[in-house]
C-alpha cells in the first residue's frame, strides 16, 4: 500500500484556526506543522525525543511534537509559538526571555518558552528547583540554562521580579 | 522522520479496537506512542496498521477508592503525577512520576502501555510488578483478569489482538508502604537501575508481605523472589543495616550491563537502592503506622 492509499482525514484547530487537511498516518505532527502549514517555530533539533526543541501545546499540554502522529491531533488543538504572541506583543514568556538574554542562536527557544507557558500554567509560582525539572527535557548547547531559568523564575508568582544583573 | 507506511484506525470502542487488531496482521495499538512512535522511526517496528486508542472514552478515567486504585488505558504519567486523591491514597505512583523522562512525555506516555511494553529500562513496569497490578485484558472471546505475580509480567499476559483496557492495584490495608527509586541515564532518562519496594509490617513490626521489583539492571523488568524471601519474616522495625547489606552480599543473577554501565556497576547500584529503598519504606511506616 502507498502511503497515499491509506492518507486520513485530520481536523484540528492551530494556533486558534480550524484546519483540516488529509496526512499520511505516519506523518509527525512536526513536519505537517512546518512543511504543510508553513509553521516553522517548532524546530527539530534530534527526530528522536531528546531535546524538546519541537515542543508545542497540545490541547494546552506541552508535547514532543516530533513523537506525535498528525493523526493523533484529530479534534485537537494545537499551540506553537506563532500562536503566543498577540499582535507585535510579545507574550510574557517571550519578553522574559528577551528581557533576560536567555536565547542565543534561539533553535531551543520555541521548545523552552512553550514548555515553559505549560509550566507555568499548572505551577504559577515554580521554584528553581520545579523549573530545572520541569526544563529537563528540553536541551540548549549555547546559554548554559543559567540566564533560561532566570526568566522563567522572574515570572514565577511569588517573584519580585526585578531583572537586575544578579 | 518515520520511513515506512501504515494504515490507520480510530476505534471508538474497546470491540471496535480487538475487530481491527484482529482483521489486520501486523495491526498494532497506539496508546501515547512515546515508546512505539520512536521505535518506528528506528524501523524497529513496521507495523502495517496503528489502532489508535485514544478516542476510546470509556479507557479514560482515573479511580480512587480508598486503595484501590484503577487505572484506565488512557491515564498518562502526568494524571497519576498530578492527582492529589492519587497522591494521598498511594503516594507512590506521584513519587515515581515525577522520575519518568520530562513533562512532555509524560503528558502522553500512558501506564498501561509502560506495562504492556515492558521497556527494560521502563518505571512503571517496576512499579506494577512490586504493586501486582490486576490487568483488565479484553480480546475477541471476551475480557479476562489477569494478576501480575512473581512469575508473570504484564507483557507475557497479552496476545497481539488483546488490549489492556485497565490496571487495578489494591494495596493491602495496615502498615503497607511502598517506595520508588532510580539512578536516571543522564541522557535518556531511562532507569539505569530502579528498584520499586512493597513492604507489609504487622503490629510487633514482621515483615508479613515484602515485593522487590527491578528495572533497568535485567534483560526485563523483574521481581526478585530470593532477596524477598530473605527478608519476609524479619523484624524490621529494628532493622539492622548490616543484616540486610549481607544478604544482598550474594551474587545476583542476570544483571544486565552496556557500554553506559557495565554489569558490575548496575549489581552495585541495584544493590544500594535496594537498601536505600527499603530504608525509605520502613521509615515511611514508623513514622505513619
Ligand atoms: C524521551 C523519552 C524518555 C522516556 N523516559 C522514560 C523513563 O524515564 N521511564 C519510563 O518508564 N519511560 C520512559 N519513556 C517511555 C514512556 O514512559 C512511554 O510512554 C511508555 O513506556 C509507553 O506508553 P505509551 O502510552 O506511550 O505507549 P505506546 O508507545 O503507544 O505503546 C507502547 C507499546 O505498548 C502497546 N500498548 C499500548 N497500550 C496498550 C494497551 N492498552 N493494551 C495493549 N497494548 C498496548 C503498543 O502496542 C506498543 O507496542 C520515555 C519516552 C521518551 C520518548
Ligand atoms: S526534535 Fe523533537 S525532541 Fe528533538
Ligand atoms: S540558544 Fe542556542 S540552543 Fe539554546
Amino acid at each position: 500500500m502507498t502511503p497515499a492509499d491509506s492518507a486520513i482525514e485530520v481536523r484540528l484547530r492551530v494556533n486558534g484556526l480550524d484546519r483540516e487537511i488529509d496526512v499520511d498516518p505516519c506523518r509527525l505532527l512536526v513536519e505537517v506543522l512546518r512543511d504543510d502549514l508553513g509553521l516553522t517555530g517548532a524546530h527539530v533539533g534530534c527526530d528522536s525525543s531528546q531535546c524538546g526543541a519541537c515542543v508545542v501545546l497540545l490541547n494546552g499540554l506541552a508535547a514532543k511534537a516530533c513523537t506525535v502522529l498528525a493523526a493523533q491531533c484529530n479534534e485537537s488543538e494545537v499551540t506553537t509559538i506563532e500562536g503566543l504572541s498577540s499582535g507585535s506583543e510579545l507574550h510574557r514568556v517571550q519578553a522574559a526571555f528577551q528581557e533576560h538574554h536567555a536565547l542565543q542562536c534561539g533553535f531551543c527557544t520555541p521548545g523552552m518558552i512553550m514548555t515553559t507557558v505549560d509550566l507555568l500554567t499548572t505551577n504559577p509560582s515554580p521554584t528553581e528547583a520545579e523549573i530545572t525539572e520541569a526544563l529537563h527535557g528540553n536541551l540548549c548547547r549555547c546559554t548554559g540554562y543559567v540566564n533560561i531559568v532566570r526568566a522563567v523564575l522572574s515570572l514565577a508568582a511569588h517573584s519580585s521580579s526585578e531583572g537586575g544583573e544578579g | 522522520m518515520i520511513p515506512t507506511g501504515c494504515s490507520y484506525h480510530r476505534p471508538q470502542s474497546i470491540d471496535q479496537a480487538v475487530d481491527a487488531l484482529t482483521s489486520g496482521s501486523g495491526a498494532v495499538i497506539l496508546a501515547g506512542g512515546q515508546s512505539l512512535i520512536p521505535l518506528m522511526k528506528l524501523g524497529q517496528s513496521r507495523p502495517a496498521a496503528l489502532v489508535d486508542v485514544a478516542g476510546i472514552a470509556s479507557l479514560r478515567y482515573l479511580n480512587v477508592e480508598g486503595r484501590r486504585i484503577a487505572i484506565g488505558a488512557l491515564t498518562t504519567a502526568r494524571d497519576l503525577e498530578r492527582s492529589t486523591d492519587l497522591a494521598a491514597a498511594v503516594p507512590v505512583f506521584a513519587q515515581a512520576a515525577k522520575q519518568i523522562a520530562d513533562p512532555a512525555v509524560r503528558a502522553r506516555g500512558t501506564f498501561v502501555g509502560a506495562l504492556a511494553f515492558g521497556d527494560p529500562g521502563g518505571d512503571w513496569p517496576a512499579i506494577g510488578l512490586a504493586l501486582e497490578a490486576t490487568l483488565e485484558v479484553c480480546g475477541p472471546s471476551g475480557s479476562r483478569q489477569v494478576q501480575i505475580g512473581a512469575n508473570l509480567t504484564p507483557w507475557e499476559a497479552i496476545k497481539r489482538n488483546e488490549i489492556i483496557a485497565s490496571a487495578t492495584i489494591e494495596v493491602p490495608d495496615g502498615r503497607t508502604a511502598a517506595v520508588y527509586a532510580k539512578v536516571r541515564h543522564p541522557a535518556s532518562g531511562y532507569a539505569l537501575v530502579g528498584v520499586a519496594v512493597l513492604l507489609t509490617l504487622d503490629a510487633a513490626g514482621v515483615c508479613t508481605r515484602c515485593r522487590i521489583a527491578a528495572t533497568g539492571a535485567l534483560r526485563r523488568p523483574a521481581r526478585l523472589p530470593t532477596i524477598e524471601a530473605s527478608i519476609l519474616g524479619s523484624n524490621l522495625d529494628g532493622l539492622d543495616l548490616e543484616e540486610v547489606a549481607a544478604s544482598l552480599r550474594a551474587p545476583l543473577a542476570g544483571i544486565t550491563g552496556d557500554a553506559y554501565a557495565g554489569s558490575a556497576q548496575r549489581a552495585q547500584l541495584l544493590r544500594v537502592l535496594i537498601h536505600r529503598t527499603l530504608h525509605q519504606t520502613v521509615a515511611k511506616l514508623t513514622s505513619h503506622p
